[in-house]
């Protein structure tokens, strides 16, 4: 399509304006804001979308404010080969014309005029295209929905295969095949639930089919049973009628011999009597001859005990004889034993005693010795306790009486004397120690100190000595202090001298050997015991000692020990041979009174047996007696011979009825009986349970042949098979569509893959021009739309990069289109761009100019702006510059 | 003479599975139609009995309902009806719809079951019929050959009621049921039989060369391949004559038919074809197509039967017996305007329906469907 020229009158802030286009290039439209440039594009569009008789908001939006006029568009166009003039009013005397010049002429109005107009349009151009390539200014920069514009697939197709472009297919049968899909598929490519339904239900009624079906089965197999039973119990019917019959025809025969039977258990019974009679008269004659031997035998035994009964008495009387003896002799030994024995034990409790009385001197003596050490013991011990002085202690005490010695020696050398002569009798008092003097008499003194010394009640005299007395007392003083600590020391009174010093320690040595040799004694008076044990013996025999007293009183004198222990042998000696002499005599007594048992005992037997065969004597000769009463011996010899004549004669009647019953086959006639006695229980038997079977059967038949199995099956059968034929076209058609579905999209990514190629390489060629050789863009393969764009290396996604350049990508995207579409002498579609290009600065707009240029040479493409500046570097562009309308605008005009 | 409505295969309770509900209920309908029609028949021709030669009811287990309104039926007849129990509802002994309570409580007076071969005089004794009733599905003996084969001429026209197939000509040599047709012949020839009423095939048949042996065919036609159905035969017995007049009784009409298809005059013929079966309401078409047809041809064909799937009472189309290859010609081509991917999914199509088979079947119709498609959006 080309656009020749377009006129407005009346359209907005139009008045009348024309503008023309060149057919082949750039055209740009210059002019001022409000002066109609985009009126342009959209007075073309409505012309070309809308009748004459529309008023929506678009065509009255389009009114011109200030006048009451319809707005009017004119266009003058060629588009495939047609080249046609179209103008149009709305809402003021509506109006549609229609010239087409070429290919030949044709002159329409009013709706027929839009029809065809839209026609032709159909016919050459993609409108979807050409709505997409008009650029228009103020709304948002993004990029044009040619994805799914079957020009430029085609063109694209064409420049992929290089083809020629067929005719045009209906763009609108991918979206229908995708529809039809939709009826079978869900978005993710699922059978839709309806299908899913559908084949379960199918799945349903085949299963309750088949189920009522398998209940039919049953039931005529059931029936088929029945059938087979009532004949099989019609079989048992006649069987057992001729069982009956052939048993009737047996038991006669059976009669007979029952009959038979009887008779020869009668011969039988009077058989069985007639032996017994002949074996009881043998029997009886055999008895009296047993009762005859037995009164001999019996008569001879009691005769023969009689005589062993004799011999053995003598015998008898000797062993009792021998047997007293022997009791005297045994009586005697035994009263000897027991003195001895007596004798014996009086010996030895004689002997215990004296022995007894040793040892309770040894162990009182060694108790004793015990004792006197452990007396010796303590009172050592209490020595020692009060007695610390030791030779070494002592030998302290000797250095100190010493010392003490020595300062007295040396004091007295060193302090005055004095001495006092008595001139007369007179009470001297020397220190505190009165005197009586008698005159003469001279007492004297050591100055120890100071001494006083009265004379009576004459005079006081106080001695004092000198210093070096003094020192030397100090010295004695301190000696003696010593030596009374020592002594305090050693446990001995501070006045005791070094004599009674030397005395205490003797005391404590002596103390300390008594103590020694007391610890030795009782160690060797114990030896291994202990004192208890020593004093236990001691008791004990004391015990025994006192025992003995009072069984024997106290002996006198007092026994001894070698003595008594002599006369127990003895008595030991006395006791053995009395013992022996007792038991010999006990030995010889028990000898006497076995032998006169056994003696006495087969006495008694011989004398027992005796007695019984007298007894036995007695009763056989009774025995003989009593039978020859009831039946002497000749009458039984008849009876005898009587009775084996009878039992012959019954033995050959019970023969004659014997073979009789033979005669009759009593076995095979009692067999063949009770099988068929038994064979008619058992027909009988299985004719009831086959008329229990048959009862059920019949039962199960009636309530089962009442459900209307066959047309529940028929009707499950019918739906089944109008649901499974609907299911199978349902299938059928989601497989086709499927398939189709399949192949087109398989075709369709395929294509638009290639054709990529061609317009990625239109859009690179273009943008070369203005970016420079680095410039490259990746396009998506299903929208056709820019993804990214690459310039030096730096890739940048198309939503990333600055409105600028999103903008100059747009148009480069649209001009390639353009350029694609309008290739190898095609019918274009036109680029109109309004006021594009706002934020591209001077740099990018000269070199935008240069790819308009390039793109221009194959379509036709119409720039609308209020800036010239902008295109201004289009080299080769058509420039139509707009004026504001000066005078007012022209009248409505029809 | 002794006059007779004979028939049989009266097939009560049967369901045709390619019939639409509505359809099924009318076909039931129309069975029961035809039997009230002979009682009608048979009280305008004076007829002294109607025998039944089995078959009565389609199945031993029928619905109650089923046998209610057969019972119904039944009693529109004015003379005695002698019903022969067949193969499809055999006496049993127990458990057959003859002793059910639905069948047995209601049963018409005039209404007889031939449970046995005792001889049940008709037309007042001037003749007799004797049945071989059905004892179960699966006989293992000849019912009518053991009837016939002790019978001694009884003095009076004697008709024997039987069910089955006859040993000539039939499929299965070996079934023991088969009917001896010489055994027949025989009785015939000796003056013993004077008619048999068979019953099974669904065809009306003459049976042998004497006359006396027919098969009257089902009253409403069940299946396609049935010659004359729709029929009852008028029997009459005179001295030493037989003369046997089929009558109609059903009105609905089972055709199948093999169409083979070129090109869209073809489907036109069809067409007319269609359009020209009379009382459509009633009858049953089965089609099968073989040939190759373009796309817009099979577009119409099916429009076409789409069409009269409605009028008639069944439309089916003969899978089993169809091999149409549909290929798209250049003017279905170049209606589609097949360019760039959608001519070469096209193409894909045409290769893969090329190589037949399941695969080759769903092609054509995708091809088909797309043809549609791009018509429909013109």
């Amino acid at each position: 399509m080309k656009i020749l020229r377009i006129r407005l009158r009346d359209f907005k802030g139009v008045a009348d304006r024309e503008v023309t286009f060149a057919p082949d290039g750039v055209t740009i439209v210059e002019g001022p804001n409000e002066v109609g440039k985009t009126s342009l594009g959209e007075g073309l569009r409505l012309l070309l979308e809308h009748l004459d008789s529309s008023s929506r908001a678009e065509i009255r939006d389009a009114k011109p404010v200030h006048r009451d006029a319809g707005p009017w568009v004119e266009a003058e166009m060629t588009t495939g080969d047609y080249h046609l003039i179209i103008e149009k009013r709305w809402l003021r005397s509506p109006m549609t014309h229609l010239r087409v010049l070429a290919p030949r002429a044709e002159e329409l109005t009013g709706r027929e005029a839009h029809e065809r107009l839209r026609a032709i349009l159909d016919e050459t151009l993609d409108q979807q295209l050409f709505s997409a390539l008009h650029y228009l200014q103020g709304v948002d920069i993004s990029q044009a929905a040619v994805g799914d514009s079957l020009s430029l697939a085609t063109a694209l197709d064409a420049a992929a295969s290089g083809q020629s472009p067929a005719a045009q297919a209906d763009a609108g049968l991918i979206d229908r095949v995708r529809q039809e899909r939709a009826r079978y598929f869900t978005p993710g490519g699922k059978a839709t639930a309806d299908r899913s339904q559908r084949g379960a239900a199918v799945d349903g009624l085949r299963r309750d089919a088949d189920a009522v079906s398998q209940r039919i089965r049953e039931l005529d197999d059931l029936a088929e049973r029945f059938r087979s039973l009532t004949a099989e119990r019609s079989r048992l019917d006649e069987e057992r009628a001729t069982a009956e019959r052939l048993l009737g025809a047996e038991t006669i025969a059976w009669q007979a011999v029952q009959e038979a039977r009887r008779t020869v258990a009668e011969v039988t019974v009077r058989h069985d009597s007639a032996i017994a009679a002949a074996t009881e008269a043998e029997r009886r004659v055999l008895a009296r001859g047993d009762l005859r031997r037995a009164e001999t035998e019996a008569a001879d035994r009691a005769a023969a005990s009689t005589g062993r009964v004799d011999a053995l008495r003598p015998g008898a009387d000797a062993a009792e004889a021998a047997l007293a003896g022997a009791a005297t002799a045994r009586e005697t030994a035994r009263t000897a034993r027991i003195a001895a024995t007596a004798a014996l034990r009086t010996a030895r409790d004689d002997h215990e005693y004296a022995r007894r009385l040793v040892s309770r001197d040894l162990w009182g003596e060694r108790l004793a010795r015990v004792r006197t050490g452990q007396h010796t013991l303590a009172t050592t011990a209490e020595v020692i306790a009060g007695n610390r002085l030791d030779a070494e202690l002592l030998a302290t005490l000797e250095a100190a009486a010493s010392a003490v010695t020595a300062a007295r020696a040396r004091l007295s050398a060193a302090s005055a004397g004095i001495s006092v002569t008595a001139l007369r009798d007179a009470t001297i008092i020397v220190g505190d120690d009165p005197r009586h003097l008698d005159a003469g008499e001279v007492i004297e003194a050591r100055v120890d100190g100071t001494l006083i010394v009265g004379i009576g009640d004459l005079a006081r005299v106080t001695v004092t000595g000198g210093a070096p007395e003094r020192s030397l007392r100090d010295a004695l003083n301190a000696a003696e202090h010593d030596f009374e600590s020592l002594l305090v020391d050693s446990g001995l009174p501070d006045r005791a001298t070094i004599a009674e010093c030397r005395i205490a320690a003797q005391a404590r040595r002596d103390a300390l050997a008594q103590q020694a040799e007391a610890r030795r004694l009782i160690e060797e008076s114990l030896r291994d015991l202990t004192v208890e044990r020593l004093e236990q013996e001691v008791a004990d025999d004391e015990e025994y000692l006192r025992a003995y007293v009072v069984r024997h009183g106290l002996p006198e004198p007092a026994p001894e020990v070698d003595a008594a222990k002599a006369r127990m042998d003895r008595a030991e000696i006395v006791a053995g041979a009395a013992g022996t002499a007792d038991d010999d005599a006990s030995r010889a007594y028990d000898a006497a009174s076995a032998h006169r048992e056994e003696v006495q005992r087969a006495l008694t037997e011989t004398q027992t047996a005796h007695q019984v065969a007298v007894a036995l004597h007695r009763s056989a000769t009774d025995a003989l007696e009593l039978a020859r009463a009831e039946c002497d011996d000749d009458a039984l010899d008849r009876v005898t011979v009587g009775a084996r004549e009878a039992e012959l004669a019954a033995t050959a009647a019970l023969a004659d009825a014997t073979a009789a019953l033979a005669d009759l086959d009593p076995d095979s006639v009692e067999a063949r009986r009770t099988n068929l006695e038994g064979h008619a229980v058992r027909l009988t038997a299985e004719a009831n349970v086959l008329q229990q079977e048959l009862v059920a059967i019949r039962t199960e038949l009636v309530i089962r042949g009442d459900e209307g199995l066959h047309d529940r099956r028929e009707d499950l059968e019918a739906r089944w098979a109008r649901l499974a034929s609907e299911h199978e076209r349902v299938e059928r058609a989601a497989a086709t569509v499927e398939l189709l579905w399949s192949r087109l999209e398989a075709h369709r990514d395929a294509a638009q893959r290639s054709y990529v190629a061609p317009y990625r390489a239109e859009i690179e060629r273009l943008g070369r021009i203005v970016y420079g050789p680095s410039f490259a863009v990746e396009i998506h393969h299903t929208t056709l739309t820019i993804a990214s764009r690459t310039l030096d290396d730096r890739t940048v996604p198309f939503g990333q990069l600055s409105s600028g350049a999103r903008e100059q990508l747009c148009v480069l995207s649209l001009l390639a289109c353009a350029g694609i579409v309008a290739g190898d002498g095609r019918d274009g579609v036109p680029v109109i761009i309004d006021d594009a290009l706002g934020w591209s600065d001077h740099d990018r707009l000269e070199r935008l100019g240069a790819a308009f240029a390039a793109a221009g040479r194959d379509a036709q493409v119409i720039v609308l702006t209020c800036d010239p500046a902008r295109y201004r570097a289009v080299g080769s562009a058509t420039v139509r510059r707009l004026r504001p309308e000066l005078s007012p605008p022209p009248g409505v005009d029809a | 003479m002794v006059r007779l409505l004979h028939s049989a295969d009266w097939q009560i309770g049967m369901t045709r599975h390619f019939l639409a509900p509505e359809a099924q209920s009318r076909y039931s309908e129309a069975r029961l139609e035809a039997i009230r029609r002979m009682a009608v028949i048979a009280a305008d021709a004076s007829c002294d009995a109607v025998v039944v030669a089995g078959d009565i009811f389609e199945s031993n287990l029928v619905d109650r309902q089923v046998v209610a309104r057969a019972l119904d039926a039944l009693a529109d007849f004015t003379v005695p009806v002698l019903l022969l129990p067949g193969n499809h509802d055999p006496l049993l002994g127990a458990g057959s719809v003859w002793d059910a309570a639905a069948f047995v409580s209601r049963c018409p007076s005039r209404v007889t079951v031939l449970r046995d071969a005792t001889p049940v005089p008709i037309a007042d004794g001037a003749a007799e019929v004797i049945g071989a009733a059905w004892p179960s599905k699966r006989p293992l003996t000849d019912l009518v050959g053991a009837v016939v084969a002790d019978l001694r001429p009884a003095g009076v026209p004697r008709i024997v009621v039987g069910h089955g197939a006859v040993d000539r000509g039939s499929p299965d040599p070996n079934d023991p049921s088969l009917i001896g047709l010489d055994i027949i012949e025989r009785a015939i020839a000796a003056g013993s039989v004077q008619y048999v009423a068979l019953g099974d095939r669904h065809s009306m048949t003459d049976v042998g060369t004497s006359g006396r042996v027919w098969y009257p065919g089902t009253p409403l036609v069940t299946d396609y391949a049935e010659d004359a159905p729709n029929t009852a035969l008028l029997v009459e017995l005179d001295e030493g004559s037989v003369t046997v007049t089929p009558v109609p009784v059903g009105d609905w009409t089972f055709v199948r038919s093999a169409v083979d298809l070129s090109d869209d005059v073809d489907v036109g013929a069809l067409e007319a074809w269609l359009a020209a079966r009379p009382d459509k309401r009633r009858c049953v078409v089965k089609l099968s197509f073989t040939g190759a047809v373009s796309l817009a041809a099979k577009l119409r064909l099916d429009a076409v039967l789409d069409a009269y799937a409605d009028v008639f009472a069944g439309l089916e189309v003969w899978d089993r017996r169809t091999d149409l290859v549909v290929v798209p010609d250049d003017a279905d081509l170049a209606e589609m305007g097949a360019t760039g991917f959608l001519a070469a999914a096209v193409d894909d199509l045409k290769l893969i329906a090329a190589a037949g088979g399941p695969d080759g079947e769903t092609a054509q119709d995708a091809l088909s469907l797309l043809y549609r498609l791009s018509r429909s959006g013109g």
